[in-house]
Order: structure tokens, then sequence, then C-alpha cells
């Protein structure tokens, strides 16, 4: 699926990263890019039955956290 | 000539009995790879007179104190991802061309106490993620049932040596199926193991949430015994689990009676429709175990295409992160292949990496809840028959979700086995899943299933050549 940004929106997310691409390179990676981007809306889509904006999907605890438990 | 070839399990009942020579059969390996190596690629580092000391070594020592266990003195080899002490280890790439470890990785060392006897170091795709590719320092391992073809990655020299008995069983790694692929479309045996099962301390990462060791052999109790060696805690990989390790052959032979097995259907029929003979191989092997006094319903998960967004997306971040200083440094030190891949990674955000470790645990929670009667799960492996090496989309990873990255981003335990062979000759598979920690019974079913089938009596058409 075609990507929904623009040359310039992608050269952004490039200079972010750091990274300095042949301008080929650079056309082939962005001729995928809107396959990515489906998989971030995906990763963000609430499960069945879930309201999408509801203050408990916000509050919920991230699946990445620091804890000293296991040393109390 | 290729009845010849031992099983693991075999040669261990023989050498325990003495009638088969470590020597003897480490020359029968090396045989093999001297004939067939230089069409298969198998290997980066091939070192056959440090095998055959070994072997001696062995024999010597077995005949004198008896064999370790049902590994010693078998021939083997490691994905060269895996470290080893002053042997180079490579990762397939021209970054780590030289790097030559100081230390073995926790693996390599358990299978070594264990008695294998390494024959070199294999090939891999580029970090077991750019593959197949043709511009690195070594070319591509191909499928010893036809070598125009792939034999799925990354594990890609262990498939190809295994299958073509160069080795009775190597190493391999899975971060979105890198045992599995190349076990299903090598027509073998591999077992991705339960996440924190086996370490990864000493093995080069890919994406550390995500990354499984495990090994591939000709046979699902192959696949066993080795596991037996690889397992156990490991303080020095912080996602080792300090459970206990199982006979993981306790199970065999008990058959499948009882068993209850969700049949995941919608992964193959709808989400990622499979060739006619992979579909076969599945419903025939759901027959069986049917037949076979077990309960076969279907079952319905996430969506492939769910659990396929959650996993790239967490693969690609972390893999950037492992490489983020070597990108920055200099990226036209990798193949294009993984390069580009990599690039997609640091375009991604931290939010975009959270949200998908948060979907991660949605996707296992609903999966758990879906299959809660369930002993096991069928499935498919890969949509066919190995596709031709130099037919292999940069993006075909973007283009369909695959079978095995729900396995990862759950943890879960997945083994791979034959179903059969297609239309053009070359083998296709089905993937067992268990819950986690229940490799034992993966393997019951998956040995009981294998046993009643005639195909581990076949090896690819070139060994008899």
């Amino acid at each position: 699926m075609p990507p929904t940004i623009t040359e310039a929106e992608f050269a952004a997310l490039l200079a972010r990263a750091g990274l300095t691409l042949p301008a080929g390179q650079r056309a082939g990676i962005l001729a995928v890019w809107g396959a990515v981007q489906a998989m971030q809306a995906a990763v963000r889509t609430p499960p069945p039955g879930a309201a999408p904006l509801s203050a408990a999907a916000a509050s919920a605890e991230p699946a990445v956290t620091y804890s000293l438990a296991g040393d109390a | 000539m290729t009845a010849a070839i031992p099983t693991i399990a075999e040669a261990a009942r023989q050498i325990a009995a003495r009638s088969l020579s470590p020597v003897e059969l480490m020359e029968a390996c090396l045989g093999r790879a001297a004939a067939h190596e230089p069409a298969l690629n198998a290997f980066i580092r091939l070192d056959a007179e440090a095998a055959r000391a070994a072997a001696r070594a062995a024999e010597a020592r077995i005949m004198r104190d008896g064999p370790r266990g049902p590994l010693d003195g078998i021939p083997f080899a490691h994905k060269d991802i895996y470290e080893t002490a002053g042997i180079p280890t490579t990762a397939h790439s021209r970054v780590l061309e030289h790097h030559v470890p100081a230390a073995d990785a926790f693996t390599v060392r358990r299978l070594a106490e264990a008695g294998v006897i390494s024959l070199g170091k294999l090939a891999t795709h580029e970090f077991a993620f750019g593959g197949p590719s043709f511009d690195l320092p070594w070319p591509p391992a191909r499928n010893p049932w036809n070598p125009d073809h792939m034999p799925a990655g990354s594990s890609s020299g262990t498939g190809a040596a295994v299958a073509a008995g160069m080795i009775l069983g190597g190493t391999g790694s899975d971060t979105g199926g890198s045992i599995r692929g190349p076990a299903a479309l090598c027509g073998i045996a591999g077992i991705k193991p339960t996440y924190g099962r086996c370490s990864r301390a000493g093995v080069l990462p890919l994406a550390q949430t995500l990354d499984h060791t495990g090994p591939l052999a000709w046979t699902v109790e192959d696949c066993a015994i080795l596991l037996g060696a690889m397992a156990g805690h490991d303080p020095a990989d912080p996602a080792s689990a300090d459970v206990p390790v199982p006979d993981f052959r306790g199970e065999l032979g008990c058959g499948v009676k009882g068993l209850r097995i969700g049949f995941v259907r919608h992964f193959h029929e709808a989400d990622n429709p499979v060739s006619a003979a992979t579909l076969k191989g599945i419903e025939d092997a759901a027959a069986f175990f049917r037949a076979e006094g077990a309960e076969v319903g279907d079952v319905t998960l996430p969506s492939l295409a769910e659990f396929n967004a959650c996993g790239w997306i967490i693969l690609l971040s972390e893999a950037f992160a492992v490489h983020e200083a070597w990108m920055r440094r200099d990226a036209q030190m990798y193949g294009e292949l993984l390069r580009d891949r990599l690039v997609l990674g640091g375009l991604l955000t931290a939010a975009d990496y959270l949200a998908a470790q948060k979907k991660r645990l949605e996707l296992t929670a609903r999966t758990a809840a879906a299959v809660a009667g369930c002993d096991l799960l069928l499935t498919a492996a890969q949509p066919g028959e190995a596709p031709r090496i130099d037919a292999v989309p940069k993006w075909a990873f973007l283009e369909k979700p695959n079978f095995t990255i729900p396995f990862n981003v759950t943890g879960w335990p997945g083994l791979t086995l034959c179903t059969g062979y297609g239309e053009g000759g070359l083998p296709v598979a089905m993937q067992l899943v268990g819950k986690p920690w229940s490799e034992p019974t993966l393997f019951r079913a998956g040995d009981h299933y294998e046993r009643a089938m005639p195909w581990r009596g076949r090896r690819p058409a070139l060994l008899d050549g």
C-alpha cells in the first residue's frame, strides 16, 4: 500500500534517525513505508469491544515497566 | 546410501553399544560435506581436521569411560551468531568479519559438555535478518532438495547441513521464525522453545525480547535430545527462566489419545492461504491425530496481520537499536538487504515500540483465552515449498504475514516438522504449538506423527548422486 507521507516528511524521519541514504535507497524504502504505517496503526487499534480513547486504555500499565520489586 | 545416515538417537545407541565409531561417523559426515558443500554453501567455516581430531579424542574417551550421554561424539555445528571461543563468529556479515570471541556462548558450552563435535560454523542470513544475500563475504546457503531454491532463514546453513547429512544436528535462533522456517523448507525438524527456556547469552542478538535459541535436527526426537542439553537457567541472560528442565523425551511413545488440539485454520486458509500440498499435509495431520484419539477442533486466534504488525514493529525497533552505531558509522558495511530493512526500524518512534509491546500483552491474553481448552495448536509453518533463491523479494516480510512470528510474540514453543512434498518435489510442513513450558507434550505429538509417516526415510536426491 502506498505511504501517506510526503518525500519531505520522509526525509525528516531519516534525519531524525541520523541516517543519510543515497536517493535510490531512500526511494526504495519510501515505497514500502506504507506497509509499516499500516503496522503502526494496527498496534494502536484497541482490541474488539474496547473503547479507542478511554481513560482505562490510556492509563493501562505499559508493557515495558521498570521494577525493583525483586530487590524488596 | 542415504539410509546410512543415522539419527542422533540411533547413533547414540550404536556408539554406546560400540557398534558405531565416532571417527567413522565423523568421516561419513565430512565426506558428504566435501561432496555437497560446494553446491550448498551451508558452512562459513568448515574445519575438517579439528573435527577429525576431536572425533578421535572422543572415541578414545568413550572406549575408556563410556559415553557421557546421547550427544557424545555426534557431528554438529553452530549457526554463526553463536559465539565460539577463539573461532571467528561473523554473523555472516562484513561488519564482524574478523570478530573472534573470547568465550563460548552458554549453549555452545552446554552442548560441548554433552559431547557434540563441531565441524565449524554455519551460514545464516546476515545478523539473522538479511538474506538470502549475494553481496556478503560468503554466499547464501542453498536448499539440498534443490539448490536453485532457498533453505529459508535465518538458520539457513543449519537447515541445509542437517538435511544434507553433513551434521546430525545444529543450533539455530528464532526471532520471527528462523528455526521453524528452515526446518520446514529443508524437510527436517526444528523447535523454538518457550521464551526463557534456553539462554541467549553469547548469541549475537536480533531483537532481544523476541530472540530464542534452539536446535534443528532430522527428527523430532533428536530435537528433544538436543534441547535437553541446551536448556537451563543462565543468570547471564536476563530473560532466562529459572524453571526445572524436564526430560524432553519423557512423553515420547505415549501417543496422542486424549490430547486436545486446536486447529488454527484461519491462519492458513484465510489470513495467508497456503499451497495445496501444504494444506493437504496439515489436513492429513489433523485427520491422523483425530484417528489416534486426539480431540481436534477449530480455534480462532487474533489474526496473523495483528500478530505480524506487533512482532515486526518490535523486531525492527530492537534490531535498529542493536545496529544503530554501526549503521550511523558506515551503513555500507552491511549487505543491501539487511541495511535497507534496518533503516525501517530507525524510522519508528518510541511510541510505536511501546504501543507494540502493549499490543503484545493484549494478543497473548487473547490467545491464552481462546485456547484455554487446548493442549496444542496446529497450523502452517510456511505458505508452501521453498521459493527460488533468486526470487525472494527484499520486502517479503511486509507483503504477507508469516505463520511463525505469532509465537515469538507470545513466547510459546513451536515445533515444525515435515508433512510431505509439494509439486516441485520440495518439502512442506506443519507447525505444532504448545503452551509455555509444554515442550515434552509438543515432542510427544510430533514424534508420534513422524514415526507413523514415511517422510524420515527420504533424503534429498543429491545425496544419491
